[in-house]
């Protein structure tokens, strides 16, 4: 596995926001093939990380370097991002009124395209592709003719964030809570669909709180964040003994208080 | 006498001697006063009073055919009379083009509405009657001054679907003047288009009177102008009706619009939805009032009233009052007024999906705007440019 590509490559990864401080000094290497989880308290800079490489403008990196597919990021529109394979599914993906979720499935679909070589979709090629991705996700094509997300339940939209991962095939895809707001079922539906799209030539980043995710997508990297860094690495075992023995181990182990003030998520 | 004083009288006394009607009766509101303390008047008094004459169509050539079941009338060669559109099905038997009566209003827009001439449409529906009515004025020439006066009478269970289009080159002047009576039972379904350039001015104004059990619907879509002041009014004569207001108003430049409605029940258990938006950009200047009376013979009613802005420029302007006057006392009666710019995170989630920033923007511009023009009424629901790419 060691002899895959690396995708995406953080180099003592520095970031703010408002003037403060929230990620200081992140390490993380992603190769093909790969899943990786980060796991972290509330507040530990998880959501931050994820927001950061998917380029969101209110954050600045104050120091080291996002590098994707040995290409330097930091520079690069959020768009830009998106359309080189950069995929962020959101913790809380935003209600967007009169914004058809069809028509902004299928003008996100050929803005990736486009940077893949690939032709575009008209309407009616599109309905066709969406078919086969609509089935992976279970979802009920209804909700392709409401406003995007607008009154979606918590795992309608998390369905259409894997829905929209299925559609974009990203290169690195990262996963912000998405197990979170949601049942058993839907859990297993996106689980399922995660796995059925991760592949030898992408990279998955796991952020979640909980090992039930993990039961259901095995990473192959377990990295524990706390205070902006990545304070410890392992292997799936490393999520059962953080489940155990939750967080405070970690940050002695570290030689972090845990009474630290914590930054903002 | 100030010097805009002086200049109101001089564009009046114009307006007198081109028209020589009832114009002296009629005076421009001070800005001072609290209906027009927000609204700037210049454009009006900019236009030429005397070069303002009526005219004729534009060719309709170009317009698509009539639906099969519907009547559609444009303006006659003289710009004083409408005429059935090539296509078109013939009016009713009761219909009548001339000598209508303005009723009781009140307001700028209704009293220069009444000092000049204009087409005119009287029509009366028997009970449970239908039609479907399509009006496309596009005066041809610029300085066009356009005096529409169309009057509806709708007996018990009758319906109307009426789309009204307007389309006004610079430097004219549009007084569309709508009155209805609507009978138990009756239902009113209005769309209206309300385009004009940069230079033209729009003074619009309704009075619609229901009975209990009779329905009105109503969206309106402005767009262009240099000024567009819009007085809907509303009577719900015994309660017991059901009133739906949509407004859009899409502005650049240094466009105004301004939309007063006055929403009043005297008798209980009336309901109301009204929503108003305005997209406001450059240095445009957007005015809401709605006023609701509620007094103590209209317990039970239902009205909730909701003002949205997006404002997308640092140099554009929003006034915006919600005026509820409510004395009884077993109402739910519900108000709200919201000014936004666009909203980063929606923005972000977008762009994350790769769309750019423009396209983004554009996005949610048109996410706005299709909340209300959802709701136009089939009849005028192709008229708005992104038909089709609606969510529901």
């Amino acid at each position: 596995m060691s002899e895959s590509p690396v995708l995406l490559e953080i180099t003592d990864l520095r970031a703010s926001v408002a003037d403060q401080e929230i990620l200081c000094g992140v390490n993380l290497t992603v190769r093909a093939g790969e899943i990786h989880a980060v796991m972290g308290r509330n507040g530990s800079g998880k959501s931050t990380l994820s927001k950061v490489i998917a380029g969101h403008p209110s954050y600045t990196i104050t120091g080291g370097s996002v590098r994707f597919r040995g290409q330097d990021i930091d520079e690069l529109a959020p768009e830009e991002r998106s359309r080189a394979g950069v995929f962020l599914g959101f913790q809380y993906p935003v209600e967007i009124p009169g914004v058809s979720n069809l028509e902004f499935l299928r003008v996100s679909t050929n803005a990736r395209r486009q940077a893949q070589d690939l032709e575009e979709l008209d309407t009616f090629s599109f309905e066709e592709h969406l078919q086969q991705r609509l089935e992976l996700v279970q979802m009920d094509p209804s909700f392709l003719e409401r406003s995007l997300n607008e009154g979606f339940s918590g795992g309608e939209k998390k369905r259409n964030e894997i829905l929209q991962m299925a559609l974009l095939e990203p290169v690195v895809a990262i996963l912000d809570e998405t197990d979170s707001g949601l049942d058993i079922d839907a859990l297993r539906i996106v689980a399922e669909g995660v796995n059925h799209l991760a592949g030898p030539d992408n990279a998955t980043l796991l952020i979640t709180h909980y090992q039930r995710l993990l039961d259901a997508i095995t990473p192959q990297f377990v990295h524990v964040m706390a205070h902006g860094r990545i304070l410890r690495t392992g292997g799936p075992e490393l999520a059962l003994e953080l489940e155990r023995r939750g967080y405070d181990w970690v940050d002695a182990e570290a030689g972090i208080s845990s009474r630290s003030p914590e930054v903002m998520a | 006498m100030s010097s805009a004083v002086l200049e109101r009288q001089s564009w009046l006394d114009g307006l007198r001697a081109s028209h020589g009607l009832g114009a002296a009766e009629l005076t421009l509101p001070p800005s001072r006063q609290e209906d027009w303390r927000f609204t700037d008047l210049a454009p009006l008094l900019q236009l030429d009073p005397r070069g303002l004459k009526p005219c004729g169509s534009a060719s309709s050539a170009a317009w698509p055919e009539p639906l099969a079941d519907v009547v559609r009338l444009q303006l006659g060669a003289d710009g004083l009379s409408f005429c059935l559109a090539p296509g078109s099905q013939p009016l009713p038997d009761d219909a009548v083009l001339t000598g209508v009566e303005p009723g009781q209003a009140s307001g700028l827009p209704c009293r220069l509405h009444a000092s000049v001439p204009g087409p005119q449409l009287q029509l009366a529906l028997a009970a449970n009657a239908r039609l479907r009515l399509e009006l496309w004025l596009q005066p041809e020439a610029a300085q066009a001054l356009l005096a529409p006066r169309l009057r509806f009478l709708l007996a018990d269970n009758a319906e109307l679907e009426l789309a009204l289009r307007i389309s006004s080159s610079a430097s004219s002047l549009c007084l569309p003047w709508i009155e209805a009576e609507l009978a138990t039972g009756a239902n009113l379904v209005e769309g209206q288009w309300l385009q004009g350039d940069e230079g033209a001015v729009l003074m619009a104004g309704s009075s619609i009177r229901q009975q209990p059990g009779s329905s009105y619907s109503r969206t309106a879509v402005v767009q262009g102008w240099a000024l567009a002041r819009q007085e809907p009014q509303l009577l719900q004569s015994a309660g017991g009706a059901e009133t739906c207001l949509r407004d859009l108003a899409v502005l650049n430049g240094t466009a105004i619009a301004d939309l007063h409605s006055l929403v009043r029940f005297d008798g209980p258990d009336g309901r109301l939805d009204q929503l108003q938006k305005a997209l406001v950009d450059g240095r445009s200047h957007s005015i809401f009032n709605g006023t609701v009376q509620v007094p103590r013979a209209a317990q039970g009613t239902d009205a909730a009233q909701l003002s949205r802005h997006l404002l997308l420029s640092e140099q554009a302007w929003v006034d915006t009052k919600p005026e509820l006057e409510i004395v009884a006392d077993d109402v739910r009666c519900s108000h709200g007024a919201t000014v936004s710019s666009l909203a980063d995170e929606e923005l972000f989630y977008l762009r994350s999906r790769g769309i750019d920033r423009p396209a983004a923007t554009e996005l949610l511009r048109r996410g706005f705007c299709l909340e209300v023009l959802n709701q136009l009424p089939p009849l005028a629901a192709g008229w708005h440019p992104w038909q089709g790419s609606s969510a529901r």
